[in-house]
């Protein structure tokens, strides 16, 4: 197994004819884990382990589209979000979209550094009216560290941090919790290889302290400043590829904050707790070795103080050499 | 060497473009846009009878009870309603309450506005945390006869602690039992002629004429008799007014904070409750000026087209419209210009209870829903 190296994922997933070329890169994947919370609450954890190759750029670009016609309440039960008063809107009250940049570059074949960024437009339609914020949500900045490669396993660690980028959090709806999010994570893949296929599992803390001096308020005299429970959340996906070129994959996404409460859900503002479940699958088309296009549909079959919502996203990446380098990598090619 | 992508040089500038941003963005100090569209055209009202499918639904629970989930009976027979007094323990059962019904004039039919105490602070829908129906059941003055309880002015008794099977607390005093001048208060077991559905209390709800929604206890499970005069409840621990009377109190339907009206002629409408009286009166003053008084809008305009039930207590008894804890709609025809323009709506009813002018006047008093004079500011095209 020596010449299968388990520290790079392209490795596990390469054509036999274009050695130490990826086929598929986890990576373009990660980004989606930012929009998994209607964009309200962006999380520092993704479901990966693999570094970037040292000098390697991923860049991606996602749509996002996240609607919901119910929420769930404390108590698990569901309920129309604006289903209070004469009339009741049917037709998704709940809306995020949104275009979210991801980047990735290998600093060291260890190291790797990770920049997101979403530009979003959240819509709450009750009866009488709409109600639409759009602009720039949370930023993140964070790191993966390869802490262990063996075989087919690898393990990496996670830290970083969202940031608000000065958006109105009083608003309703916000384009974010309007506090910052310290992450930490453990994230664990393994390849399948020969047979062309991975599974990744990782598991992260969010802390959310109450700093909110990066986020402002529409209405300065009403102080607004809930108490956001820390996150834990874990993220599993296991992929396959078809042909070498159609990647077919499933999706596993729980979160859960650190305490919970008996309040009912509040439409106007994201929640200072909630817990949700979201599974879903989609798949990856390799355009050439550069681009890769991507497709996934995530349903909410259960949760707390959180939106029903049904998330479809729509990417686009590239990866290589960013800075002038030989966009091919070759790995360990020698060694195999 | 591998054949490029073909879209390589748009990655780089949407990724440098993201890039940028990420830097760029927390200097930014405030980069989001925000809008609002109203969706409703001016000149609306809600239907004088609401609907049971658009009826709103608020659980005083949910926030004041830990753990708290909705009762469920899978049938009107799983329910019972224990009475306890010094006496003892009694217990009334679907089929006891079911039979009480069936004697002469055993049963009756109020209209009756739920209105939550919150409404006035919270304004999701036109009508907000409030709505009308007409609620058929037994008056619990009869249901307390039949167990032998004692609500008479010389008792001992002073009050009823009410109590849902969720655990919601409320109480009544007995002296509100013999008072003839307000319709009594009901075990309601059907809303606009249909079985009352679980969301809003099945199979048996207290209505109280004059009272929030808080006082209208739902899935009624216990009521246990105190020799005090008692402010126990689930709202009132929260701070919420004991006595639970709706105050006079106006909101507008057809207009909303930041509305964007037509300019010309514009109806504008909304309703205004009480339960202290009848609403007598409704004024707009539009940007300050002289108020204008609102036209009450008449009850067979607003029923026109609905079949009330002949058995509703109000229009049996012939009790002249407006009716006391029901809303009573007013509208206005404004002759509107172009700018933003303050609406405020102000509230009267018969016994000389206004809406404060400003929300100060009640400092220090316990949360009664008043919240001043209901002002919005709108948009004239």
């Amino acid at each position: 197994m020596a010449a299968v190296h388990a520290n790079d994922y392209q490795e596990n997933m390469r054509r036999p004819n274009e050695g130490g070329r990826a086929l598929y890169r986890k990576h373009w994947f990660a980004g989606l884990s930012l929009l998994l919370l209607t964009g309200i609450c962006p999380t520092a954890t993704h479901a990966d382990g693999w570094p970037q190759e040292e000098g390697e750029t991923f860049i991606g670009i996602t749509y996002g589209s996240s609607s919901s016609n119910e929420v769930y309440r404390f108590d698990g039960a569901t309920k129309f979000p604006t289903d209070n008063g004469g009339t009741t809107v049917r037709n998704y009250p709940l809306a995020d979209r949104g275009l979210y940049l991801y980047g990735e570059h290998g600093l060291t074949g260890d190291l790797t550094v990770i920049m997101s960024l979403a530009l979003k437009r959240s819509i709450i339609t009750s009866p009488i009216e709409r109600r639409a914020t759009e602009g720039i949500g949370d930023i993140g900045i964070a790191a993966r560290y390869r802490l262990l490669a063996s075989g087919a396993h690898v393990l990496s660690a996670r830290a970083g941090v969202t940031l608000p980028t000065g958006y109105r959090r009083d608003l309703t709806p916000p384009l974010g919790a309007g506090v910052p999010t310290i992450g930490l994570g453990l994230e664990y893949g393994y390849s399948f290889w020969p047979a062309p296929a991975y599974a990744t599992l990782s598991i992260g803390y969010g802390l959310r302290p109450g700093i909110y001096s990066l986020s402002t308020l529409d209405d300065p005299e009403t102080p607004f400043e809930p108490n956001y429970a820390d996150q834990i959340t874990t993220n599993s996906e296991i992929g396959y590829t078809l042909d070498e070129r159609l990647l077919v994959r499933g999706l596993l996404r729980f979160l859960t904050t650190t305490r919970k409460d008996d309040n009912d859900f509040d439409v106007t503002h994201p929640p200072e707790t909630e817990r949700y479940l979201k599974v879903g699958g989609g798949f990856g088309l390799k355009v050439n070795d550069e681009v890769n296009i991507t497709a996934d549909l995530l349903v909410t079959p259960s949760g707390l103080k959180t939106s029903k919502s049904t998330d479809l996203f729509l990417g686009l990446s590239w990866k290589g050499s960013l800075f002038g380098g030989d966009d091919t990598v070759e790995g360990d090619d020698d060694e195999e | 060497m591998a054949e490029k992508g073909l879209d390589r040089r748009e990655f780089l500038a949407l990724g440098g473009i993201g890039l940028a941003g990420i830097w760029l963005a927390p200097i930014l100090g405030g980069c989001d846009s925000h809008t609002t569209t109203p969706l409703g055209s001016a000149g609306e009202s809600a239907s004088f009878i609401t609907p049971i499918d658009r009826f709103f639904e608020q659980n005083g629970g949910e926030g004041g009870i830990g753990g708290w989930r909705r009762p469920e009976f899978a049938s009107e027979t799983d329910w019972s309603l224990t009475v306890k007094s010094a006496a003892g323990e009694r217990t009334v059962t679907w089929n006891d309450l079911v039979a009480l019904a069936a004697e002469p004039d055993g049963e009756v039919t109020h209209l009756k506005t739920i209105e939550c105490i919150l409404q006035s602070e919270i304004r999701p829908t036109p009508t907000g945390f409030a709505g009308t129906a007409y609620w058929t059941g037994v008056p619990l003055t009869r249901v307390l006869d039949s167990v032998g309880l004692d609500y008479s002015e010389s008792s001992p008794i002073k009050a009823l602690i009410v109590e849902g099977a969720d655990r919601f607390l409320n109480n009544i005093t007995t002296e509100r039992l013999r008072q003839d001048n307000l319709l009594p208060p009901l075990l309601a077991t059907r809303m606009n002629g249909e079985p009352l559905p679980l969301k809003h209390g099945f199979p048996v709800r207290l209505i109280i004429q004059e009272g929030y929604g808080y006082k209208c206890v739902k899935w009624l499970t216990e009521i246990e008799a105190s020799n005090f005069l008692v402010d126990t409840g689930t709202y009132q621990s929260q701070g919420f007014v004991n006595d639970g009377i709706i105050r006079t109190n106006s909101r507008g339907v057809s207009i909303f904070e930041d509305i964007v009206l037509p300019a010309g002629p514009t109806r504008i409408a909304g309703f205004a409750t009480s339960g202290f009286a009848p609403i007598s009166r409704v004024e707009i003053s539009i940007d300050g000026a002289a108020p204008q008084e609102a036209r009450i809008i008449p009850l067979d305009e607003l029923t026109d087209g609905v079949n009330l039930p002949p058995t509703i207590t109000q229009i049996t008894e012939g009790r002249p419209y407006p009716f006391l804890g029901v809303w009573t709609f007013w509208d206005l025809t404004w002759e509107a210009t172009s700018g933003a323009h303050t609406i405020a709506i102000r509230a009267y009813d018969a016994a000389g209870n206004a809406q404060p002018l400003t929300d100060g006047e009640n400092e220090g008093d316990e949360r009664d829903g008043l919240t001043g004079v209901t002002t919005y500011n709108v948009e004239v095209a």
